[in-house]
């Protein structure tokens, strides 16, 4: 236990952890809209969280990977300190209990499609997979607590109703 | 397009560059079928120019084209009906649709035999047709047709040609012994995804708790700095924007197999740490060394208050390790409670608190 403060890198601003600051937030985000975590993986460079949904009809986990975007892919350096890419995917995992179901299921294709709004769709045996990919500027809201609102409530909101209509038009 | 095999049945809407991979892979055969939108009939992919020049003949030896040829697959002279019963020697070629558009021509009319074809270049201006186009490569939209696929269409039917097959019918039980057994498989079945999602559920748990511990901790008004895992421990620092203050957990999860949670429930040990930047570190740093080298200090002792520094920081800790029942915080439909969460760990932290300022504030 006397080591526990020893496992964390010195940090002495909070500016030197915005992915996690980020991830954070999503958490909170998906708790608020009901969705649990069930996995997490840590890296240098991007950090995945995976979420179950409960009773959700089109997904079943919904995992989002949060990291830095290059530099080359930021607009400006000002923007690359201050961005964010979130890489959001849903999964629909269908169940299977019959014969016929298995045989339907091993009749799929096997086949990626992009949609107009940028939702990428996979269809693999039992799985349905949806993913898409936003850039938040966390700038504004880096220093300010935000105790009582989520700031990305409304944002993983609004995609995870994307990724289930992509599913369900899939389906 | 659309595309149907002998083999596999047919595969729905298919993109040109899908396709291209199932012919690489053997999955699609030179006598299979496609389609697509304005083709009065299916043809054969052998028929279609650009799919033919991405056949590799060597590696996809032709089946015997539906009812067209006899003989065994591997003769370098397959026998070809042409419109009448008299059968003759050939091998099939390519030919090109703006100028071969008699249904009644077999399209195989060439001298050259498969394994004459194979040990070709592809490349070979005369087996190529001249209606592949020099434009880029088609799009990838299933449904718009390729200028080869629109050429196609205004082909006459290829009544010739096999119709093509619908793919069979679902699977569906004929007595009640079938349904017996479906029922049986799918009792089975059923049993296994529930024990499945019970395993599931029994590992999952602590990273359901450590979810739910950042959410309680961020609308308490902190943010997230950092988290980390060694796969048996979690760890997770978490700041206050206003003062600076900061909380340190490490959970561990004790319970993590579904035998073990039944018995004892989910149980995990949680270490939490609370720590301010205080003014004279150096002093209380100096302190906290020497008790630590007396060995006196209680170390990692459930319940025992510890006290720590960063010496990078100049914070201050003092951390408590916990045993919790995560099953008080999180039932088995996924719920949380996070309201008695967040009265918890206000009560941690806020002992902490009192605690550093009581020997050092």
């Amino acid at each position: 236990m006397q080591d526990l403060v020893r496992q964390f890198e010195p940090r002495t601003k909070i500016q030197e952890s915005r992915t996690e600051i980020v991830v954070g937030e999503v958490i909170r985000a998906m708790a608020r809209l009901g969705f649990p975590t069930i996995r997490f993986h840590i890296h240098d460079t991007r950090q995945e969280v995976r979420f179950r949904t409960v009773g959700h009809t089109h997904i079943s986990t919904v995992a989002v990977t949060v990291e830095r975007p290059t530099r080359s892919e930021a607009p400006s350096t000002t923007l690359f300190d201050e961005q964010v890419r979130l890489h959001v995917v849903a999964e629909l995992r269908q169940a299977m209990r019959t014969p016929s179901e298995l045989l339907a299921a091993a009749r799929f294709p096997v086949e990626g499609r992009t949609t107009s709004d940028g939702v990428h769709v996979e269809q693999d045996r039992s799985s349905m997979v949806a993913s898409i990919v936003r850039d938040i500027d966390i700038g504004g809201w880096m220093d300010v607590p935000h105790a009582e609102s989520p700031p990305l409530v409304e944002l993983m909101d609004e995609v995870i109703a994307i990724l289930s209509g992509a599913i369900a038009a899939h389906q | 397009m659309h595309v149907h095999t002998r083999k596999h049945g047919g595969l729905g809407a298919i993109s040109r560059r899908a396709l291209d991979g199932r012919i690489d892979s053997g999955e699609v055969a030179p006598d299979d079928v496609f389609w697509f939108p304005g083709m009065s009939d299916w043809g054969q992919v052998l028929h279609h120019p650009e799919l033919f020049a991405d056949l590799d003949v060597a590696r996809h030896p032709p089946s015997p084209l539906h009812g067209l040829v006899e003989g065994p697959p591997d003769s370098e002279t397959p026998v070809v009906h042409t419109g009448s019963d008299t059968p003759r020697t050939a091998a099939p070629t390519v030919l090109d649709p703006a100028t071969h558009s008699s249904p009644d021509d077999p399209v195989l009319a060439s001298s050259h035999t498969w394994d004459e074809l194979a040990s070709e270049s592809l490349s070979h201006a005369p087996l190529l047709p001249r209606a592949v186009p020099s434009d880029p490569p088609p799009t990838d939209d299933a449904l718009v047709p390729t200028d080869t696929e629109q050429a196609f269409s205004e082909l006459p039917s290829r009544d010739h040609l096999e119709p093509a097959r619908e793919p069979p019918p679902p699977y569906a039980p004929q007595s009640d012994a079938d349904r017996n057994m479906d029922a049986i498989f799918s009792a089975l079945m059923q049993d296994t995804l529930q024990y499945r999602d019970a395993s599931e559920f029994a590992r999952s748990i602590d990273e359901v708790f450590l979810g739910a511990v950042i959410t309680a901790t961020l609308d308490a008004g902190r943010v997230l700095t950092d988290i980390m895992s060694d796969g048996t421990h979690h760890f997770l620092r978490f700041v206050s924007p206003t003062d600076d203050s900061r909380v340190l957990v490490r959970l561990t999860h004790l319970t993590g197999n579904l035998t073990t949670s039944r018995v004892q429930g989910h149980m995990a040990s949680v270490v939490v740490g609370y720590g301010e930047r205080m003014s004279g570190f150096a002093d209380i740093w100096s302190t906290i060394g020497q008790q630590q080298s007396t060995g006196m200090v209680p170390r990692d002792a459930p319940g025992a208050f510890i006290v720590d520094g960063d010496l990078a920081s100049q914070h201050v800790y003092v951390q408590v390790r916990l045993y919790l029942r995560i099953d008080d915080y999180v039932d088995h439909e996924w719920s949380i409670n996070y309201a008695q969460l967040s009265e918890h760990l206000a009560a941690c932290t806020r002992a902490l608190r009192i605690h550093l300022h009581g020997r050092f504030g």
